[in-house]
C-alpha cells in the first residue's frame, strides 16, 4: 500500500492540501530536507501544469496524488485525465533569459524539476497520463 | 504560507513562513507590490521559507523590477536549497541575495 493515496480537485487551492500531506509523511518517513524540497517544488510545478495545460484551468476534474518509497528511493506518482503532454520530450529553455524573455510560464518549472529530481517518467494508461517524479530519500 | 512584517532602522522587513508556492505568491505579490510602489525599502526574509518553486521566484522577479526604479528590493537568507534554485535559475544573478537580514539592511543603508 502506498504510503499516500489521495484525489485532489484542479483548482490551485487545492496545492496547500498537497503540501501539507506530502509533510505530514515525509516527517513519518525522516525524509532529509532536501528530499522534502525536491518533493513539494516538483508536485508543485506538476500539479501546477496539469491545472492549466491538461484540464485548461477546470477546477472539478481529479488529480490522484501517490507517494511510496522503493529501493531506489521515493517515488511519486500524479495522474490526471486530461490532455496528454509529455514531460520528458518537452522543450525545455537552457536559459533564464530564454524563459523570461519568451514568457513561457511552464519552463522554468519543467527546469527546475530536472534539477531537482532523480529521475522522470511519463506514461498513459487507460485514457491517464501517469508522471513518475523520483527522489533520492 | 504565514507572513510577518516587521520595519528595522527605516527598512520593512518581510519574512514568509511555509512554502512559496502557487498557492501562496500571491498573497506574497500583494504584500509586497504596494511597499515597492510607494518607494519603500524592502528586504524578504527568506529564513523560514521551506519552499519557493517557480511561481515564488516569479512573483521576487516582479517585485524586483517594480522596485527597480524606486526602492531597493533584497532578498535574505535563503535555506541552501533555496540558495541552490537561485543560483541555477540565474535569479540570484538579477535580484540581490544577501546572507542575512543585517547584512541586507546594511547594503541598503550604505
Amino acid at each position: 500500500m502506498a504510503l499516500l493515496d489521495f484525489t485532489v480537485s484542479g483548482s490551485p487551492d487545492e496545492l496547500n492540501k498537497i503540501a501539507d500531506q506530502v509533510d505530514r509523511v515525509a516527517e513519518a518517513e525522516g525524509w532529509s530536507q532536501q528530499a522534502i524540497f525536491a518533493l513539494q517544488v516538483s508536485l508543485d510545478e506538476w500539479v501546477s501544469n496539469v491545472f492549466k495545460y491538461s484540464y485548461d484551468d477546470a477546477t472539478d476534474r481529479p488529480i490522484r496524488i501517490l507517494l511510496d518509497q522503493d529501493d531506489r528511493g521515493i517515488v511519486a506518482s500524479v495522474e490526471d485525465e486530461g490532455r496528454p503532454f509529455d514531460l520528458t520530450q518537452a522543450d525545455i529553455p537552457d536559459t533564464l533569459d530564454d524563459t523570461l524573455s519568451r514568457q513561457r510560464e511552464g519552463g522554468m518549472g519543467l527546469f527546475m524539476m530536472r534539477h531537482l529530481l532523480s529521475g522522470i517518467e511519463y506514461r498513459q494508461n487507460a485514457g491517464r497520463n501517469i508522471v513518475t517524479l523520483r527522489v533520492k530519500p | 504560507m504565514e507572513l510577518h512584517e516587521e520595519i528595522r532602522d527605516g527598512v520593512t522587513v518581510i519574512s514568509p513562513k511555509g512554502n512559496i508556492n502557487r498557492a501562496t505568491s500571491p498573497d506574497l505579490q500583494a504584500r509586497l507590490q504596494p511597499l515597492v510602489e510607494a518607494g519603500q525599502n524592502v528586504v524578504v526574509d527568506l529564513e523560514g521559507a521551506a519552499t519557493v518553486s517557480s511561481a515564488g521566484l516569479r512573483v521576487m522577479f516582479i517585485i524586483a523590477k517594480a522596485a527597480g526604479e524606486t526602492g531597493k528590493f533584497i532578498l535574505a537568507a535563503p535555506n541552501e536549497m533555496v540558495a541552490d534554485i537561485l543560483n541555477v535559475t540565474g535569479f540570484a544573478s538579477l535580484i540581490t541575495v544577501e546572507e542575512d537580514v543585517d547584512s541586507a539592511i546594511a547594503l541598503i543603508k550604505s
